[in-house]
């Protein structure tokens, strides 16, 4: 198979992305214990990464956002290979947000977006 | 293989020059430094230093009118015995002794470290070009083409400075249809 794209500049488009990531985001996933008071939820830290905060970009991502009708409509920017899943929340600055849709397995990604709301 | 320890001066200059310093991320090898360098080089033989004299009339100062020596440079007196200078500066070719000398001779390689600079940001900007120059992705758009012009300007900057490649020489003129 051939590309346009080389390797070479797939990881520096993906390079440069990540160095223009200013927030530190943490990637949390639901925890649920069985303790003496019953079932208790929580959100623990998966993973810790840089990130930004930002508005739906391109045709796909404002499609999908105009489906969201609960909440402000936030876009985050993570690495590239980033781990997040459709149940994580991701907290940034002290805010929590909840993930609605992620780019993953895009052909060709350079960065994670994650269409996200505050919770 | 690995450059010459002798070199080792000369390949920071270089470094400075370019802004590539050495670590993971530099654009060239001690070795490619050096292999510029070395196709700029001149040998220089007993060269003359002109010396300072010192109120009592001693001569503990000289000054080399090249810059840029390699460090394994020999000084020696005019009967060949090899001297040790005080104090050495390469790149300025003054050298110092603790004990008067009646003259000094200097020989060894010096180089034109800007002509050197030239060629290696030359280089440097052309595996720029051939490389990413801006794109549009997920979100972002980002553009680098001022990166290989940067180093062009800089390189051209260097060779005005460069005696090879073009830094003024001075040159005697005599007319031939005038007499008296």
């Amino acid at each position: 198979m051939t590309t346009l794209v080389s390797a070479g500049n797939l990881a520096k488009m993906r390079a440069t992305q990540e160095s223009n990531l200013p927030e530190t985001a943490y990637i949390q996933g639901l925890t649920v214990t069985n303790g003496a008071d019953g079932w208790i939820e929580a959100w623990t830290t998966k993973a810790t990464v840089n990130a930004r905060l930002g508005e739906p970009k391109g045709e796909q991502e404002k499609a999908i956002a105009s489906t969201v009708t609960v909440g402000k409509v936030n876009v985050i920017t993570l690495p590239f290979g980033t781990s997040v899943l459709d149940t994580d929340q991701i907290q940034i600055l002290g805010k929590n947000y909840r993930v609605h849709w992620t780019n993953v397995g895009k052909s060709h990604a350079t960065a994670l977006r994650v269409i996200v709301t505050e919770a | 293989m690995a450059a010459r320890a002798t070199m080792t001066g000369l390949i920071t200059l270089v470094r400075g020059l370019i802004n590539d310093p050495a670590g993971a991320s530099q654009a060239f090898t001690d070795e490619d430094i050096q292999e510029q360098l070395d196709e700029v080089r001149e040998y220089v033989r007993l060269d003359t230093l002109t010396p300072y004299a010192e109120p009592d009339d001693s001569q503990l100062k000289f000054q080399s009118p090249y810059k840029y020596w390699e460090s394994g440079l020999v000084l020696t007196d005019p009967a060949g015995t090899v001297l040790t200078p005080s104090t050495s500066d390469l790149k300025s070719g003054y050298f110092t002794f603790l004990t008067s000398q009646e003259a000094v001779d200097a020989t060894g390689f010096t180089y034109d470290v800007y002509a050197a600079s030239a060629v290696l940001l030359t280089l440097w900007a052309g595996r720029i070009e051939q490389d990413l120059t801006k794109f549009s992705a997920d979100g972002s758009s980002y553009e680098f083409e001022g990166l290989g012009n940067s180093k062009l300007k800089l390189a051209s900057q260097y060779k005005a400075k460069s005696p090879r490649f073009g830094a003024i020489q001075t040159a005697r003129m005599v007319r031939d249809d005038h007499t008296g």
